[in-house]
């Protein structure tokens, strides 16, 4: 490579879309098209034959039968086989060929760069021998088209249109009524939205009309596809409120059941597609018929000939019919009369549009054109051919190729630049003397670097995306080379990979260029070389010369590399470029018998990416120090190994222990130093060390490549390493899970289950006043759950029980599950069952350590990783704010019980507070109530009575009464608060309180008895009813009438 | 001590009880006694009044009338001293009649006292400046008349008659003039009454506003 004319020159002759280069670039960079079938007509017969591009060219324009014959050829193919390439090679051969002799063609390219409609007749009438038209009319009508709409609103009214062809369509391609509905759904602003969404069939249709963005695929029809009409569930969910019509035929396109109809929707709304164009640019059908007619009158009235290149067809896309009926349209015959001239048409279409027009013009075609050649990477000798042809054009001068091009472009005449700076590259051989120096590339790696590419293996995009940037580095930054194919899927094995990592991070230099190194080294080694580190005593190392190592800047390594390496025999190793290049791949039965032989893994091509982009950022991680990213899906798939691998029961871990660990921990049992997230919430974090890294790699292949399944290359020893990875690791992941303090026989979890279950029972009035040091199995093995709602429960105790209780209560978890469950021995496969067996030992030891913990968990207990597993943290931090709980309910609990049996004992003279109450008094005092209310009711005092049954009630239970006092009059000061919650658990409040009510009843009702009798008394004094009694008022009125006596005496 | 009250309690209940068995015989005694009581209770206002009118104005019932009071002050007395009424019906129709009597006497009594002041009142209150005063006067001499007193009634019959006569002898007219107004007040004076002293007087007293004429109808 001329390094100083390649500068110049790259940025002409890398230009991508090859009209843009001159004709001499183009013909010094077009390769020779191997298989182009050929179709005639013979007879009735249509002949197929294979032929050179040179033969194609000779038969279509320099045949004399055919040369003023009308003729319309079609170049079809799959996209990206060359359609553009052979009719730009056309047109450059015939400018070449015009050079040299005077003839009276005129010919017209219209190339696919301008791919719209309004540019392609941009072009047409561009020409000068078109721009003499005299029907202006015409071309001021057809350049105005589109000109003066905004994009939007442009696309806006393609979209209408559509419903207005549907709205007046009176074919029967589709019933009135799946008409109807489908203009609905076409009314509806969300289904508006997806067909107008980017890269949707309505932006297909504009793009194809207006616009020409580099963005844009050439070969993109401008018609809807099924998959645009197939609608998923989500989407007819969200048609929820739109019309009935609407919503009826969005269900018909939903995908899965129907594809048939959606199909014919698609052809449906396929059928409007050039009306709609047409309408929307304004374009009259009959206009580009008209304005090609003019064209040919024109050129007719000047003594030429038209040859016309349509790059592509489907360019045409709204005047495709109109073009096409102007194309067939012949010069002799009928049409002799109009005066036009001959014109040979060369049309592009892809096969799939072709096949679309192809029956209705089947007799006016005179020739088809398959170009087979396919992809160029699929003849390795092509693509080293096209990519040493580009290198040679960016190392001549222009006026160079441009004289080999007025010569007539022969190819025994083709310069060939020598380069001589470059010395042990290999070369391209294109004839016996010449030969095209490959520098910066190998043929490996013009393959290799070929089969790396992802998609779009096309020359546009080999040049784009490896010849520019790889020449671009070379020119400007050699040191660092072949940085733009960093990160591609590396064909290195990993062992080869590591071991130059290993080397590299021998090396003294930065962390930031060992990183930058290694990264390039594997790129080089994998792409340029014979992706092995061997090193030959004849200067070759990787298959490949020293020196081309040291003009990058790898001497370092070299020299690392050789000290450290068996020198291997030369002769087995001899370079790659002796060898002959690979040929077209012939796939012959032997083939195919040993392909089958071995595995078939077939990889994804987006998984291999995705497992090549996790092992990039594993490889930063452990070589370059780098944070762990991307590490999540692997990092689960690590986990549910585990979770899955060990047998639990087997290493001490009861099967809810683990399961309840998965549910709250789930992926995050393991985590990695320096991931870049949520370390701290991992339990088990393994160091960067090369055996966690092949961990990461191994379950990175699991996952991408075997797709969830050991079913990907060198399997075995991925199971190999992941299994003796897990035996090493187990009893640390049993630990853990199984979480058990040394000393203690249960988890803190389940040890906090266990004493909540106690608390619940007390709290819920179930537990009577137990001695707690019996607690047993009716506690701990207590499936009732249920809240206590008996009448002798909801009165009595403090409104701080009832809170506890009703928390308690709304926590709806029982905690018989988790201590329970820990317990359970399984038994065989059956994990969901109401029947247990229990683990007994093991469960006598756990009571044992709750009676000895005196039903309490500290609050800042270390509970390990119980703390991350959410599960058992909650039944941890829910014991513990009960246990908060209970103080408060003791002291109010008790408070209550003294008020009560204080109150009590006020009515009663004969009992002190050191006493006891008996049951003797209690039915004693109730006695007297009786009599007392029996005697209140005989005399018709007016209170309200007990009622019948209460008094004997309270009689029959006075020794439960007599106990309860008895309860409710001990000391508590010095208990522990679950002794007072356990005494208090049976209610004994709630049992002496009905005994206090009568009692106070009764008081108050002496009272008023006693009161009512005194008035009574008082009244009957009055009446004179009292006996004994004299009347009042003669005491109280004598001496008023003995004063007044005295006053009369005293005036008379 | 619960128990203690109960029984209390039911001691009294069952004390009640016994008394409400009696409860007939003391009924009919207590209706006796109160018919007593209900006339002596009527009967005091006026032995109170007796007091008064004897002490501001020595008024002396007469023989018969003193004899029932003292009937009724004896009966009185047994009744007090024993605690035992015994035929009240006879003291009840004593106790009335002495009322009914007491009234009567004392309204004789009072317009006797008071006719010559309250006619005198009845004459100027047609032409003195402020009639209203005069009424009020007239009220109180009246208000006395009414059985039985009180001090205070008493009060305002001596301010009243203390004022009457103040009234009277600030007026200045002779017997003529008075005479006049008799006529006037009974509606029977004429143009022939109009004497040249009366028109002297009706010009000193300037009243003459207050004088109007009319024609009688003596078909």
């Amino acid at each position: 490579m001329n390094i100083e004319i390649a500068k110049n020159r790259i940025g002409q002759v890398l230009r991508i879309d090859s009209i843009d280069s001159t004709d001499s670039d183009f013909l010094a960079t077009h390769i020779p098209f191997r298989k182009i079938a050929v179709k005639a007509k013979n007879a009735d017969q249509i002949e197929e034959t294979y032929r050179s591009e040179e033969d194609i060219y000779k038969d279509i324009f320099e045949n004399e039968h055919l040369r003023d014959q009308h003729q319309l050829v079609i170049v079809e193919g799959p996209s990206g086989a060359g359609k553009s390439h052979f009719i730009r090679w056309l047109n450059a051969k015939l400018n070449a060929q015009k050079e040299k002799e005077v003839n009276n063609e005129v010919v017209l390219l219209i190339c696919r760069s301008n791919n719209t409609l309004k540019g392609t007749l941009r072009q047409l009438l561009a020409k000068n021998e078109v721009k003499e038209i005299a029907n202006k009319q015409a071309y001021d009508r057809l350049l105005k088209a589109t000109r003066t709409i905004s994009e939007g609103k442009f696309r806006s009214t393609i979209y209408h249109q559509f419903i207005v062809e549907i709205e007046n369509d009176t074919s029967e391609k589709m019933s009135s009524t799946k008409r109807r509905k489908l203009i609905a759904l076409l009314n509806n602003s969300l289904f508006q939205d997806k067909l107008m969404s980017a890269g949707g069939p309505i932006d297909r249709i504009y793009s194809k009309i207006t616009s020409s963005s580099s963005n844009f695929d050439n070969d993109v029809i401008a018609q809807f596809y099924k998959e645009d009409l197939t609608l998923d569930v989500d989407f007819a969910e969200q048609l929820e409120d739109a019309d009935k019509k609407a919503r009826d035929l969005a269900n018909e396109l939903i995908d899965g059941d129907n594809n048939e109809f959606i199909q014919k929707v698609t052809d449906y709304m396929n059928s409007f597609v050039e009306t709609v164009i047409q309408t929307s640019a304004g374009i009259e059908p009959g206009d580009f018929q008209q304005i090609f007619k003019e064209i040919r009158q024109e050129l007719k009235r000047k003594g030429k000939n038209l040859i016309l290149l349509i790059e592509d067809i489907t360019s045409f896309t709204g005047v495709n019919q109109a073009l096409l009926n102007a194309l067939v349209t012949g010069h002799t015959g009928s049409n002799a009369a109009d005066g036009l001239c001959r014109i040979i048409s060369v049309v592009g279409t892809t096969t799939q549009y072709y096949n679309q027009f192809r029956d209705n013009y089947r007799d006016r075609i005179t020739g088809q054109i398959t170009i087979n050649d396919g992809v160029i990477g699929e003849n390795k000798n092509d693509l080293v051919q096209f990519i040493a042809k580009y290198l040679n054009a960016m190392s001549l001068n222009v006026e160079t190729l441009d004289e080999w091009e007025r010569s007539g472009a022969y190819p025994e005449d083709f310069p060939v630049h020598n380069d001589d700076e470059h010395i042990g590259w290999d070369k391209f051989r294109l004839s016996a003397e010449k030969q095209i120096s490959l520098f910066p590339f190998t043929q490996t790696a013009i393959i290799n670097l070929y089969n790396a590419m992802p998609d779009h293996k096309t020359p546009r995009y080999i040049l784009r995306d490896i010849v520019e940037p790889a020449v671009n580095e070379i020119l400007y930054h050699a040191e660092a080379f072949p940085k733009f194919c960093i990160g591609w899927s590396s064909p290195l094995s990993e062992p080869v990979e590591n071991r130059i990592g290993n080397i590299v991070q021998s090396l003294q230099m930065t962390p930031d260029e060992k990183a930058d190194l290694r990264k390039r080294l594997v790129a080089f080694v994998g792409f340029w070389t014979n992706k092995t580190l061997d090193v030959s005593s004849n200067g070759y190392i990787s298959g490949i010369r020293k020196e081309l190592f040291s003009q990058f800047g790898f001497d370092g390594f070299v020299s690392k590399l050789t000290s450290l390496s068996d020198t291997k025999n030369a002769d087995k190793y001899l370079p790659p470029r002796e060898e002959p290049l690979p040929k077209a791949e012939i796939h012959t039965e032997q083939d195919t018998q040993a392909k089958t032989a071995a595995p078939a893994y077939n990889i994804d091509p987006k998984k291999q990416r995705e497992y090549d982009n996790f092992k990039d950022s594993a490889i930063s991680w452990h070589r370059d120090g780098k944070s762990l990213v991307r590490f999540i899906p692997i990092r689960d798939e690590i986990s549910n190994f585990v979770y899955d691998a060990v047998n639990w029961q087997q290493e001490g871990v009861p099967l809810d222990s683990k399961n309840r660990f998965k549910d709250s921990v789930g992926g995050r049992l393991v985590g990695f130093e320096r991931q870049d997230q949520g370390l701290d919430r991992c339990i088990v974090v393994f160091k960067d060390t090369d055996e966690t890294y092949q961990l990461l790699l191994c379950f990175a292949k699991w996952l991408y490549l075997g797709n969830k399944s050991w079913n990907f290359p060198d399997s075995a020893s991925a199971i190999f390493f992941a299994t003796s990875w897990l035996q090493r690791n187990k009893d640390r992941f049993a630990s853990v899970i199984k979480n058990v303090d040394s000393g203690a026989s249960i988890p803190a979890y389940v040890k906090a289950a266990m004493i909540e279950k106690v608390y619940k029972q007390i709290i819920n009035g179930k537990l009577e006043n137990t001695k707690l040091e019996r607690l047993g199995d009716e506690t701990f093995l207590n499936v009732d759950i249920s809240e206590n709602v008996s009448e002798e429960y909801k009165n009595g105790h403090s409104k701080k029980w009832y809170e506890l209780q009703a928390f308690i209560q709304n926590q709806g978890s029982d905690p018989y599950d988790a201590s329970v469950r820990y317990f359970n021995l399984i038994q065989g496969d059956v994990k969901n069952t109401g029947t247990y067996v229990l683990n007994y030992s093991l469960y006598q030891s756990a009571l044992k350590e709750i009676h000895r913990s005196g039903y309490v968990i500290g609050e800042n207990e270390d509970i390990g990783t119980d703390r991350d597993v959410k599960a058992k943290r909650e039944i941890y931090e829910l014991t513990q704010k009960i246990i908060n709980k209970v103080h408060k309910v003791v002291e109010d609990e008790t408070t209550i019980a003294h008020d009560t049996a204080m109150k009590t004992l006020e009515y009663f003279k004969n009992i002190d507070t050191d006493d006891e109450f008996e049951a003797g008094d209690i039915r004693d005092i109730i006695n007297n109530i009786n009599d007392f209310y029996q005697k209140c009711y005989t005399a018709g005092i007016n209170i309200s009575y007990p009622d019948r049954s209460q008094l004997p009630k309270i009689k029959e239970s006075a020794s439960d009464i007599a106990k309860a006092l008895n309860i409710l009059l001990e000391e508590y000061k010095d208990e522990d608060d679950i002794t007072v919650l356990c005494k208090f658990s049976a209610n004994p409040i709630g049992k002496a309180l009905p005994f206090l009510q009568i009692l106070n009843k009764a008081y108050n009702d002496a009272d008023i008895a006693f009161g009512q009798m005194n008035n009574e008394i008082e009244s009957l004094k009055q009446k004179g009813s009292w006996n004994d009694n004299i009347d009042p008022r003669f005491e109280k009125q004598q001496k008023n009438f003995e004063d007044l006596l005295a006053e009369l005496k005293e005036v008379q | 001590m619960l128990r203690g009250k109960l029984l209390s309690t039911i001691e009294l209940i069952e004390k009640v009880e016994a008394n409400k068995q009696t409860e007939k015989r003391n009924s009919d005694i207590a209706k006796i006694n109160s018919m007593f009581f209900d006339s002596l209770e009527k009967l005091i206002p006026s032995i109170r009044s007796y007091i008064l009118v004897k002490r501001n104005f020595n008024f002396v019932f007469q023989t018969n009338t003193a004899e029932i009071l003292q009937y009724l002050i004896d009966y009185s007395n047994n009744v007090f001293n024993n605690k035992v009424v015994s035929n009240p019906k006879t003291f009840k129709n004593k106790s009335d009649e002495f009322v009914n009597k007491a009234e009567k006497e004392w309204e004789t009594f009072c317009k006797e006292k008071n006719s010559e002041l309250v006619s005198g009142l009845n004459i100027i209150v047609l032409v003195y400046r402020d009639p209203a005063v005069v009424k009020c006067c007239i009220n109180a001499l009246n208000k006395c008349e009414k059985w039985p007193l009180t001090q205070g009634i008493i009060d305002l019959y001596n301010k009243a008659h203390q004022q009457g006569d103040v009234l009277l002898n600030e007026m200045h007219f002779d017997d003529e003039i008075r005479d006049f107004l008799i006529k006037v007040r009974d509606k029977n004076a004429t143009l022939a009454d109009i004497t040249p002293p009366i028109m002297d007087w009706i010009r000193a007293e300037n009243i003459a506003d207050k004088v109007s004429l009319g024609i009688k109808n003596t078909m």
